[in-house]
This record gives structure tokens, C-alpha cells and sequence, in this order.
């Protein structure tokens, strides 16, 4: 009886309903595999700090079909390069693609198409094979190989809650062929109780460079459960940032892999709590081949009873030798009920490697509040200015200039004094 | 060409087995058995409930499967519980009456039981297999009040004291080990520093596993009253046996208000042979309660033997002000599996803590640093340091980090920090080149790369520490 | 005082020295130059017993002893040093505890007596002297944190604390400014003596200003392909490589 007041709904009100057309043997495997899956609890060492009981009682449901009268944000560098999806579904009338080279893919998946899962494995996990067994549409970037596409892609899923609590699955496969070179910006937003638990395979070849920019601000009631797989082929770069503000419980998941020597990683997270959120960035970075670099830096601002979690593992396999491995956990806790739980963690298996991590967790730095007490800002002042700062010195490598106008609004918006801020 | 491979590697000093007339029971483990050791020690029926309340909570726990380790599980019904050498009279009055066969034994590893011959200014409990054989410099210690004694002594001649505080740090629930322990014990060593003492000397105990079969289940006590402080150091050997032998410490440290408690460690159990084969299982729950007001627990430790350490040396820091430290080196080499680190409860305000571990992996072992920084709502004021690096020597060997920080008071400050390093050829050939031969040069890098968690150690344990260390990685590089 | 007899070497599957014959007496200065990859660096390195670097042929006599019998660190106690291009960084080791303890190791080896830490300290500030190097350094790990010019400078040092009979300075000027390279220049100078010989490996010939060779050889492809005397390096100043890379090949053909 306690298994199944464990496991919950939303299980059994997903893998109840239809299984949609396409990839039936990609869904019946997964739905194998969650037959010995139960939602994860906390005794589970990866779900340690992440309490999802609040899931336990809802009446999960399929999302139902969703409409909105205008597209709810625009990025004027993507307007011919824009993909919308409400509740898991293309929606035609707000999507624009128009002028991409020659031979690049950007637009709902064809059933069938793709070899869906090839980068994630078939390593048994709830929400992502929950999403196998059940996603609706899909969403495809391709870019040939050697193809440069200078316009950002945009990619939106807007979700709509409503009665019970809609479930819904967006899955999304980017794959660049060697030497191609890509801008994508993959956002979540919404409004009301639903719950979003998307899916997204990234396949870069030999060379290729994605720029990935991932915005989670879904309503302030939903879940998000995101799972991120890629694999960074030789001298490839994945350059990924995700900002988190929204839902009420999130987790981020992103596996990467280089598959092959000298690629680059950049993985920099940054998450934005207030009020009672919980955020979990739970990473895993793959070095499995000789001289691949990475990078990364996640920043948590915590405030009122909200909760960060952070565990970042990295593995450095046998034979990756000459691997550079640098990681950061940086925390700033606001109010007297935030938490910040963090682990860094270094599997090293070879002796040829520079690896470091760090974490720190803590309030300002005493020293930059005075000084800039001593250039005569108040201390309120003073502490707004470097909360502002921590949290806004990672926006500044996103590759999208209006989005990296949008994000430090929503920054400034969060910060107590924003409005005095406003030409930092 | 590097000249390394003609370096052999140095044998284990201390592998020889003593033979000598052993009192044991039989292999197992019940009620029966529990009720035997207690009846031999001839304690009191409260300590006896203690034992039985442990065992059954024992019964319904299983063994610890999160540790980076890698073993087959002890039969726990193959164990001796209690093996004792023969006195020659029913107790030792004096140490003309200790079977020579042992004095001689702990003569070859270095620790004379005569009070002449002993080490100037350090007093010993000897401990082997499951009893104290001596205690040194007891009745000048006592002259100040302080009480050092085997812990079997301590149940008889201060029940009140031990009553007091046995349990109170690690209680016998914590863990499958430390339950186990709580239930079959035999000896150990017992500490009280009175009110505003500083105890003159260093106090050690020697631990020696002797019997093929026996595991050895020490029980350590150490309190410090208020004001008080000490320095205790600890070590141990075993032979060289083809099984595993289990060793399930518990120890409990004290610390009342402006108490300091140093605790010092030189961990050397037989490790196994170069392919795995044998050595001792360490599983041990050390804790230690700063509960006074700016009290001090500091742990030191250079762990370089046993084929799997499974050891977390922890402060709980309720008191105000209080502090924690932690210095460890850890090495492990052929097929050695070591999961160690510390756990640091910030509870109390304004309360400090200080993590410096160095992992150094050789051979094809696997050395594990895993740690807690835990700051409670009301720890307001908290700061925690923590450094671990590990160093890597040769390709099969690896090197885990596992730190867990948890923080829940918005004034606290936790840092952490790890880096890698490595002993290549490039970094010997160097040494080398300028006429430095390769086992210097091992050591003299090993030694920088140990020298903040060196120069805590009591001096005489610093220099054995550096020794013991340049000898278990020889011929690992190259 | 160093034969080098149809030396060849290899690293992994490449042939790096391909038949070296280099005679080398007392007193005397060599340098060794010729373009990047042209076996100059390897050269040092395969005298002072660099693993990475198999010996496939030919001898080195070493003061009449066999070179190759001798470990790495039983040559440099015999005299033999290298200042390396790239000197590797210790963390946590003292620069002036290693620079005592290689000193000492020697002296044991020649029978001399030990300098205690006091003695030491007179001795390594005389040292330092030589050098200019500010004594700050003297405490600091081993070459953690150095500049290019602070290793350089670290590498002298422990030359005029070690007194090597042949000294091989690879690359000794780069990364060095001008004044660092005359301080260095001439405390090699103030080295040398009748009884010691120095070899450097350079690819540019500045630094033969500063220490003036007797004998330049220039080295392509693992070989000796011209030698000649000072003169030379000022040839191949004006010149550069490439012709004396073509005379050799017109010379083989």
C-alpha cells in the first residue's frame, strides 16, 4: 500500500491514456523499464535532498490542447526562427521559420524520425522514460554539416494549467553535423498547476559549436523535471546555460559525454529562488576521452523558505588523460529559512589531469560591502548592488543580446531595490 | 631508465603473529556469547542491558552499502568475540607477572611496556585482541586527578563516570558498526581530565590484532571537563593473516566548556598483499562532542594500512564558539580501498570548522574522500573551511571526492576546495637530476604535499608518519 | 670529458636522434642549435636519463664511464646537470629544502661533509648573490607560482649550488628580459673554469653573445648537419636555417 501512495498518480494516469502514434518500439521499451520504476524518493541517493511528496496526492492528466491569443515572449533576433508549442503541441499560428540555410531541420518531429533516446541511453529513469512512453510532439533541430546558422532559433513551450494537473512531455532533438554551428534558445514558461517534465537530446559532431540558452520560468505553481543528454564529439563545444526562476519544484538533469578528444564544455547553471521553491541541478559531466576541457559555474540565490540543491559529479574515465576539469558551486542565501544543500563531487580515474571543484555558501563578501560602504552606498544599497551582481555576472555570456536584456530585468525584478539598479 | 623499478617493495614490518596461550570462545555470535564477556569482565547489570539492547537493534539493522567500497561481507558468526592472552595470575598486578612472550612482542613493534624504557613523557595502554595488557605512568597521572586506564578498569573503578557519558556521543543506534561494537566490546582506553587540568604528558594506546580469528572491538571514552585539555595519540598493528580480520572501533570524545581534546592516529592494520589477499577490515565510528562553550575537538590522522577503511572522525559542535578540525592523510596503494573523511554539525553559534584532507591513491586502489558540513538554523555565525587534494600515482589507481554541504543558516560561510595533482616522471627525473634518488624524491614530494596535516601530529608521530608513508609507496612509481 | 659515439634514440615509434657524434673536453663551451623539432632539447634530455626516451644505439662515455649504466640522479652526482627549458613546479616543497638536501646528496657521494642548516643558510645566501635573486624565493614551494624568468634564474642557482662539471642549458634565454639574461649570462660565465665544460641548446643565437661558445652545432632532423666555430651562429643570425638545411641536403644527394 505504501508503494502505491508512493508512486502516486501520475504513473498510472499517464501510461492509462493513449499511447500517441510513432516510435512504438522507442515507447514500449520505456514503458518496460518503468514497470520496475517508481517515482523516486529520498532515500534514493540522487533524490536525497529533493522531497517530491507534494506530487503524491494530485490528479494527474494528460495536458489537454491549449490555446493563447498572442505568442507570450518574442525575441526579436529569432522572429523568422521561432517554434511554439502549447501543452506539448505545435501550434502553427505562432510559429515563423523563414529563411534558414539550406538543409537545416527546425520544426516539429515527422513520427519516427530521429533516433530518439540514442544519446540518453537506456539507463532506467521515471520522468524521462515517462516522457518516452507518452510525449506528444516532438521538436527537431538539424544542421548539416559545415552549415553556420548565424539567426538564433527559438524554441518555446508554453504550458497551461488548469483542471486536475496537466502533464505535459516536450521532447527535443538537436543534432549538428560536423563543423555546423548553431544558436538555440529552448524556454519553458507557463502559468498555473501543471507538470512539465521535458526531454532533450543534443548530438554535436566532430567540430560543431551549439550555443544553448535554457530559460525555465514556468508558472510559480508548476514542476518542472528536466532532462538534458549530450554528447560532444572531437574539438566539438557545447556551450549551455540554464537560469532557472520558475515552478515550484524543479530539477534539472543534464548528462554530458564527450565522445571524442579535445571538445569543450561550458555547463553554467544559475537559479533564482524566492518564496517556498525548490530547485535541484543534478549534473553529470562524462569525460571519457584524452584532453576535453570543462567548465562549471552554477550560482544559487536563495531567499524567503526557498531551497537550492546542488550535485555535480564528474567523471574522469581511465585513459582521459590531460583532462581540465574545473567546477564551481557558489550560494547566497537571502533570508534566515533558506537551505542551500550542494555537492560537488570528482570521480578521478586517471592520473594525467588538472581537476578542481569548489563551493562556497554564504552571505556577501564583508570586504566588497565595505567597499562599497566607503564610495558612500548605504549598506542596503551595497547589498543589492552585489546580489544583483552575483546573480547577473552569468547572463552576461548569453549568446542572445534581447535575452540577455529580458533575463537581467527579471534580475533586477528580484533583487529587493531592483528599480534603483536599473542602469547597473 | 627511470631506476624506479629495481625499488622493491618494502615488506609489512609488523606482519609476525605472537604465540601464546589465548583464552577465546568459540566463533559466533548470541545472547550467550554477550553474556559471557560481560560475566569475564565482571560487569554491572546496567552495562550488561546496554550490550543486549545494543545487540537486538543490531539484529534488525543491515550493513552500510553507500560507501565507495568494494568487499565480500564479513560472516559475523566466524567471528571470535573474545580473545584474551592467559594472565599467569587472574589479573596483572604487576608488570613483572605479563607473560614475557608479550612484553617481548611489543618490544619488536616498538613500544616497551617497562615505564623505564618507554618513551620519555607519553603514557601507554596496550591493548591486544580484546584486553589492556598495561597501562603506563598511571599513578603519576593520577597524582593531578587524571584518570587513563583500560576501559575494563575504568567499568570497575569509576562506573559513575562511564555510566555518564557512555553512549551519549555515538549511542549504540547510529550504526550497523557502531551497534555492533556497543554490543560485544572488550576494551579499549578510558580518559578523564578533570576541571582546569592540562594533562602533562601525551597519552597512546597501542592496539595489536593478534588471533587469525578475532575482530578486535575497542571501546575509547575520552572527557574533558571544563577547562581541561589532552593529547592522545593511537595506533595499531596486526599480522599478516591470508583472511580479513574485522576491527569496529567506537570511540567518543567529550569536550565541556574551554575543554581541548586532540586526537592523533597513526592507522597501520596489515593491508592486505599486493593483490588483495587478506588485511584488516576498518570500520570505525569515531565521534567526538564539543559541548561546551569554546571547546576544542581536533582530529588528526595518517590512515595507511587495512584493505578497506570505512572511517569518518566527526565533531559535533553544539557548543558556543566551539571548534572542529579534522587533518587526515590517506593513502592507499595495490588493491586498498579507503572511504574516509568527516562530519562537521555546526549546531551551536558562532561555531568554526576546519577540513584538510589528502587522499594519495597508488597501485590499483581506490581512496575516497567523503564529507559533511552540516549548519543547523540555529548555527548562526558558522564557518567551515575544507580542502581536499587528492594525488595520484600511475593509471589504475583513482580518486573520489564526495563532500556533502548542507546549510541552513544564512550567516554561515562554507567553502570548499579539491584539486589533483600527480607524481610523474617528469617531476622524479628532476629530482633525480639534480642527485636526489627517486625514494627521497617520492618522499620529499609526498611530505609537501602532507605538511599541513603533518605538522598537527605530535612530533614522534610526524617523523613515523613521513617514514611509514615513503616505505608504503615504494616502487609504486615509475 | 663527454663522447657521444653514434648515438641514436627514440621516443615511442619516432626515431628522435638519428647518429650523434659529439666530442666534448674540459674547458670547453658548445652550443647546440637548429630549428623547433630538430632534436636539440632531446639531446639533453637522453644525457641525463629523461625516460620518456629509449636508447636504441650507440654510447656516451661520461668521464670514461658508460653514461647509460648510471640511474638519472648517480649522473647529475657525477656531475652532470641540466637546466631545463620547462622546470616542473612542487607544490609544498621548499625551494631551499630541495636545493640543501641535492646539495648534500652530492656531498655524501664525494665523501665532502654535510652544511648543517646554519651553514647552509651562509652558503645559499652567497649563492643567491650570484644570481640576484631576492631571497623571498628561497622559501617559496619550488618553482610554484614562478615566472618563466623567476624558473630560469632558479635553474642558475641551483647550478652555482650543485657546481656540475658539465652543465647542458637548454633554452636558458627564453623568456628572459634582457637584464635577467646578462645577470644569468654572466653568472654562468663566473661558473665555467678549465676543469667544466657547458653545453647550450638555443634556437636563437642572442644568448652566444652573452656566453661565448667555442664550437656550434647545428642539429636537423636528429643530426649534426654543420659545425663549426662561433662564427657559425652569427652566420645563421644573418641567415637563419634553411640554408644550411639545403646545403645539407645537396650535400647528401
Amino acid at each position: 500500500m505504501a508503494q502505491a501512495t508512493a508512486e502516486g498518480g501520475l504513473k498510472p494516469a499517464m501510461l492509462g491514456s493513449p499511447r500517441p502514434g510513432g516510435w512504438d518500439l522507442f515507447r514500449s521499451s520505456a514503458e518496460q523499464r518503468l514497470e520496475g520504476v517508481e517515482l523516486p524518493g529520498q532515500g534514493e541517493e540522487a533524490w536525497k535532498y529533493l522531497d517530491l511528496r507534494p506530487l503524491w496526492e494530485l490528479p494527474f492528466r494528460p495536458a489537454p490542447p491549449s490555446r493563447v491569443e498572442a505568442c507570450p515572449t518574442i525575441l526579436p533576433e529569432a522572429k523568422a526562427s521561432r517554434l511554439v508549442f502549447l501543452n506539448g503541441r505545435c501550434d502553427p499560428h505562432h510559429c515563423s521559420v523563414a529563411g534558414l540555410p539550406d538543409g537545416v531541420a527546425f520544426r516539429t518531429l515527422v513520427p519516427g524520425e530521429a533516433a530518439l533516446g540514442t544519446v540518453l541511453g537506456e539507463e532506467p529513469a521515471f520522468f524521462p522514460d515517462l516522457n518516452a512512453a507518452r510525449f506528444m510532439e516532438g521538436a527537431i533541430l538539424r544542421v548539416p554539416a559545415g552549415c553556420r546558422v548565424v539567426t538564433p532559433l527559438h524554441l518555446l513551450f508554453w504550458n497551461q494549467g488548469g483542471e486536475g494537473c496537466p502533464v505535459v512531455l516536450p521532447r527535443l532533438f538537436v543534432h549538428l553535423g560536423a563543423g555546423a554551428e548553431a544558436t538555440l534558445v529552448e524556454e519553458h514558461a507557463g502559468e498555473g498547476a501543471y507538470l512539465s517534465a521535458p526531454v532533450v537530446e543534443v548530438l554535436l559532431e566532430e567540430g560543431a559549436v551549439l550555443d544553448h540558452e535554457r530559460i525555465q520560468r514556468e508558472g510559480p505553481e508548476a514542476f518542472h523535471f528536466a532532462t538534458l543528454g549530450a554528447q560532444v564529439a572531437g574539438r566539438a563545444a557545447y556551450r549551455s546555460r540554464t537560469v532557472s526562476f520558475g515552478a515550484w519544484i524543479s530539477r534539472q538533469e543534464p548528462r554530458i559525454r564527450f565522445t571524442g578528444e579535445e571538445a569543450e564544455l561550458t555547463l553554467d547553471g544559475l537559479a533564482l529562488l524566492g518564496g517556498r521553491q525548490v530547485a535541484d541541478t543534478h549534473s553529470r559531466i562524462d569525460h571519457a576521452h584524452p584532453r576535453c576541457v570543462s567548465g562549471q559555474l552554477h550560482k544559487c540565490v536563495a531567499g524567503d523558505r526557498s531551497r537550492a540543491v546542488f550535485n555535480g559529479r564528474i567523471l574522469v574515465h581511465p585513459g582521459a588523460q590531460q583532462t581540465d576539469a574545473r567546477q564551481q558551486s557558489r550560494n547566497l542565501l537571502l533570508s534566515e529559512e533558506a537551505r542551500v544543500d550542494t555537492k560537488p563531487q570528482l570521480e578521478i580515474f586517471a592520473d594525467d589531469v588538472k581537476c578542481a571543484h569548489g563551493a562556497a555558501i554564504g552571505q556577501l563578501d564583508p570586504e566588497e560591502l565595505f567597499y562599497l560602504q566607503s564610495r558612500g552606498f548605504s549598506p542596503e544599497l551595497a547589498r543589492n548592488v552585489l546580489t544583483y551582481g552575483f546573480a547577473s555576472d552569468l547572463l552576461g555570456r548569453i549568446a542572445v543580446p534581447s535575452l540577455r536584456r529580458r533575463l537581467r530585468h527579471a534580475v533586477l525584478d528580484r533583487t529587493e531595490g531592483g528599480a534603483q539598479l536599473e542602469g547597473l | 631508465m627511470s631506476g624506479l623499478e629495481g625499488i622493491t617493495s618494502q615488506e609489512y614490518k609488523y606482519g609476525f603473529v605472537t604465540e601464546i596461550d589465548a583464552e577465546s570462545v568459540a566463533p559466533g555470535l548470541d545472547e550467550g556469547v554477550i553474556r559471557l564477556i560481560s560475566a569475564k569482565k565482571g560487569e554491572p547489570e546496567w552495562l550488561l542491558e546496554f550490550r543486549l539492547k545494543a545487540y537486538r537493534h543490531w539484529l534488525t539493522l543491515s550493513e552500510p552499502a553507500w560507501a565507495n567500497v568494494h568487499y565480500e561481507r564479513p560472516d559475523f558468526q566466524k567471528i571470535v568475540y573474545y580473545s584474551a592472552p592467559k594472565p599467569r595470575k587472574p589479573q596483572y598486578g604487576s608488570m613483572d607477572e605479563v607473560d614475557p612472550e608479550l612484553v617481548r612482542t611489543f618490544e619488536k613493534l616498538g613500544v616497551p611496556l617497562h615505564e623505564r624504557e618507554a618513551l620519555a613523557g607519553v603514557a601507554v595502554d596496550v591493548v591486544f585482541d580484546s584486553v589492556s595488557v598495561t597501562t603506563t605512568y598511571k599513578e603519576k597521572l593520577g597524582a593531578v586527578g587524571i584518570v587513563f586506564c583500560s576501559f575494563s578498569e575504568a567499568v570497575r573503578e569509576h562506573p559513575d563516570l562511564v555510566k555518564k557519558y557512555l553512549g551519549t556521543v555515538v549511542p549504540f543506534s547510529d550504526n550497523f558498526y557502531a551497534a555492533l561494537n556497543s554490543a560485544v566490546f572488550t576494551d579499549g582506553s578510558f580518559v578523564f581530565i578533570p576541571k582546569g587540568v592540562q594533562c602533562p604528558m601525551d597519552l597512546s594506546t597501542y592496539f595489536r590484532i593478534n588471533n587469525k580469528e578475532s575482530g578486535q572491538f575497542e571501546r575509547t571514552l575520552i572527557v574533558a571537563e571544563e577547562g581541561a585539555s589532552v593529547s592522545y595519540l593511537e595506533g595499531c598493528t596486526a599480522p599478516q593473516f591470508d583472511t580479513n580480520q574485522l576491527h569496529a572501533a567506537v570511540v567518543e570524545l567529550v569536550a565541556l566548556d574551554d575543554a581541548s581534546i586532540k586526537y592523533s592516529t597513526v592507522q597501520n592494520w596489515y593491508a592486505g598483499d599486493k593483490d588483495g589477499k587478506g588485511g584488516i577490515f576498518n570500520f570505525v565510528t569515531k565521534r567526538g562532542l564539543c559541548r561546551g562553550r569554546r571547546s576544542k575537538i581536533s582530529w588528526t590522522q595518517v590512515e595507511t594500512g587495512s584493505a578497506i577503511t570505512w572511517k569518518y572522525p566527526s565533531c559535533v559542535l553544539a557548543g558556543e564558539e566551539s571548534v572542529g578540525e579534522f587533518y587526515s592523510v590517506a593513502l592507499t596503494n595495490h588493491r586498498q580501498q579507503a572511504d574516509t573523511g568527516t562530519k562537521m554539525v555546526h549546531l551551536g553559534r558562532n561555531t568554526r570548522s576546519t577540513i584538510i584532507s589528502k587522499g594519495i591513491s597508488a597501485g590499483r586502489s581506490s581512496n575516497s574522500y567523503r564529507g559533511l558540513v552540516k549548519v543547523h538554523p540555529k548555527a548562526a555565525g558558522a564557518r567551515n573551511f575544507s580542502q581536499c587534494d587528492s594525488m595520484l600515482i600511475g593509471q589504475a589507481c583513482s580518486a573520489h571526492t564526495f563532500p556533502y554541504i548542507e546549510v541552513q543558516n544564512r550567516s554561515a560561510r562554507v567553502e570548499h576546495e579539491a584539486t589533483t595533482s600527480k607524481i610523474g616522471e617528469e617531476q622524479l627525473l628532476y629530482f633525480q637530476q639534480r642527485g636526489i634518488p627517486a625514494e627521497d624524491a617520492i618522499s620529499m614530494i609526498i611530505n609537501g604535499f602532507c605538511k599541513e596535516v603533518f605538522r598537527e601530529l605530535p612530533m614522534e608521530f610526524a617523523v613515523e608518519a613521513t617514514k611509514l608513508l615513503s616505505l608504503k609507496l615504494e616502487g609504486s612509481v615509475g | 670529458m663527454l663522447s657521444i659515439r653514434h648515438l641514436t634514440a627514440r621516443i615511442g615509434e619516432t626515431e628522435v636522434l638519428r647518429g650523434i657524434d659529439l666530442e666534448i673536453r674540459a674547458g670547453e663551451v658548445h652550443a647546440i642549435m637548429g630549428p623547433n623539432g630538430s632534436g636539440k632539447s632531446t639531446l639533453g634530455k637522453v644525457l641525463v636519463g629523461h625516460p620518456a626516451y629509449e636508447v636504441t644505439g650507440g654510447e656516451v662515455l661520461f668521464q670514461g664511464a658508460n653514461l647509460f649504466e648510471l640511474e638519472p640522479d648517480a649522473r647529475a652526482r657525477a656531475g652532470l646537470f641540466m637546466g631545463f627549458q620547462h622546470p616542473i613546479e612542487v607544490p609544498g616543497v621548499s625551494n631551499t629544502a630541495f636545493l640543501r638536501l641535492a646539495y648534500n646528496k652530492k656531498a655524501e657521494a664525494e665523501g665532502r661533509d654535510e652544511l648543517d642548516p646554519l651553514e647552509w643558510e651562509d652558503f645559499i645566501r652567497e649563492k643567491i648573490r650570484l644570481v640576484e635573486m631576492d631571497a623571498a624565493f628561497l622559501d617559496r614551494s619550488l618553482n610554484e607560482g614562478f615566472s618563466g624568468g623567476e624558473k630560469k634564474r632558479n635553474e642558475i642557482l641551483q647550478m652555482a649550488v650543485l657546481e656540475p662539471r658539465l652543465a647542458i642549458l637548454d633554452e636558458l634565454d627564453s623568456g628572459l628580459d634582457i637584464d635577467a639574461l646578462r645577470i644569468l649570462g654572466e653568472a654562468v660565465n663566473r661558473l665555467m673554469n678549465p676543469d667544466r665544460a657547458l653545453i647550450l641548446i638555443t634556437h636563437f643565437p642572442r644568448i652566444l653573445e652573452m656566453i661565448q661558445p667555442d664550437f656550434v652545432h647545428v642539429l636537423n632532423g636528429g643530426r649534426i648537419i654543420k659545425q663549426g666555430g662561433k662564427e657559425l651562429a652569427h652566420e645563421l643570425e644573418a641567415r637563419g636555417y634553411d640554408w644550411v638545411k639545403d646545403e645539407s641536403l645537396a650535400g647528401r644527394a
